[in-house]
């Protein structure tokens, strides 16, 4: 329904009162002899009420479009939380298991940690506010994204002992993957996951917990080998 | 062709990637942002409303029944819920001045239904073309006739009148999908 061909314009400023006192009561007069203007005028009778409710000026806040990446990485770290990976080992017949750990074996040999295969590595190094702090990380592709694992030492506890895991995108954006405590001896282990991917990142950076939606200082920073 | 949020809502307890909540976060964020920065007036507040909004959304996906109501509604419901316990939370702080106009849970309420419509029909217009907000803030924010608008932007006369329609027409379909009634 739009209002008849000669006066659907005028419906609008009809509604809101914007046409001059004569054309005011022509409109009327039209009224009441066109159902289809009517009819119009009828659906957007309470348009104008709702404009009462708000300030013309108002404006829209801005999003902070690092909210996107909390939001997200907030659920990545809920669902590797709720759905670990499976282990599919206990499956498996005996003589399979005995050569899986055979396997296994070689691999923890071959591998620094014992770690699955990681798609990227990182060594750590300390930033002004670390103290010496030292470390490693290792990206490993999961459904979810990537998990870090990370190993740390020297970081400085006395003001503290938790921090936080960045992804530095190359898009210059920083992806949470979560928080960590430090030990009383300034060792680290953890595993934390992040809503990126391969390829997106280069950097991984470990700061202090982040207070007040102010990101923590800096403690270490490294870039990634892939 | 865009998923319905719905479908979108049905797909998340199987969201693996993340993909589903991204595109409900850009559909609804920047308004329940808004939102919720305007009941507040605390932009880190608002923020963590509107990440408690999201958790929400992916922990109880499962049990949305879109018959019930629209993702839209029942956002906004999160939101609404989670305003109230930011502004309990504050009743619990010393009081400062400005809290004296919040004093009973109704008035709360009534606070916050009234900030919901005001923020809605505020990214109502956000959403209008900048040629459709101009005639509608001239004509009806500043009382201006059609002609007076006219003479002021230089826009034809006929134009005012046609792009006013359109305008109103537009805001009603706006105001529809948000199930808005005054």
């Amino acid at each position: 329904m739009s209002g008849c061909r000669t006066h659907a314009d005028l419906i609008g400023p009809y509604v809101l009162k914007a046409l001059e006192p004569d054309e005011m009561h022509a409109m009327r007069r039209h009224l009441q002899s066109c159902a289809r203007c009517a009819a119009e005028v009828h659906s957007l009778a309470a348009v104008p009420a709702l404009l009462d409710r708000a300030d013309a000026d108002e404006q829209i806040a801005p999003l902070s479009p690092d909210l996107e990446d909390e939001v997200l990485d907030r659920f990545v770290r809920e669902r590797a939380a709720a759905h670990p990976r499976r282990r599919r080992w206990p499956r498996l017949a005996i003589p399979a298991t005995a050569v899986a750990a055979l396997i296994a074996g070689i691999l923890i040999a071959v591998l620094p940690d014992g770690a699955a295969p990681a798609y990227a590595r990182a060594q750590l190094w300390s930033m002004p506010a670390g103290g010496g702090a030292a470390g490693t990380a290792a990206a490993e592709e999961v459904a979810a994204g990537t998990r870090v694992k990370l190993r740390a030492n020297h970081l400085p506890v006395s003001r503290g002992s938790a921090y936080e895991l960045w992804c530095v995108r190359s898009d210059g954006r920083w992806v949470n993957g979560g928080s960590f405590h430090a030990r009383s001896d300034g060792t680290a282990a953890a595993e934390l996951t992040a809503a990126v991917r391969p390829g997106e990142y280069h950097v991984v950076v470990i700061t202090r917990r982040s207070s007040g939606g102010v990101r923590g200082a800096e403690v270490m920073r490294g870039k990634l080998t892939y | 062709m865009a998923s319905s949020d719905a479908t979108l809502v049905e797909r998340l307890p199987f969201d693996r990637s993340g993909d589903e909540l991204r595109e409900l976060y850009r559909r609804y964020a920047p308004e329940l942002f808004g939102f919720a920065t305007s009941a507040l007036g605390d932009r880190e507040l608002a923020e963590e409303v509107v990440q408690d909004v999201f958790a929400q959304l992916w922990r109880h996906a499962e049990g949305y029944d879109q018959r019930r109501a629209s993702v839209r509604t029942w956002l906004y419901a999160i939101a609404r819920n989670r305003i109230i316990d930011a502004h309990r939370r504050a009743a619990a702080r010393p009081k400062r001045a400005e809290d004296d106009a919040l004093d009973t849970a109704a008035e709360t309420d009534a606070a916050l239904e009234h900030a919901v419509l005001r923020w809605q029909v505020t990214s109502a217009l956000a959403r209008l073309s900048p040629a459709h907000r101009e005639v509608i803030r001239l004509a009806h924010y500043g009382g201006l006739t059609m002609r007076e608008i006219s003479e002021r932007t230089g826009v034809p006369l006929g134009t005012v009148k046609s792009r006013t329609s359109y305008a109103l027409r537009h805001l009603r379909l706006i105001f529809d999908e948000m199930e808005l009634d005054p």
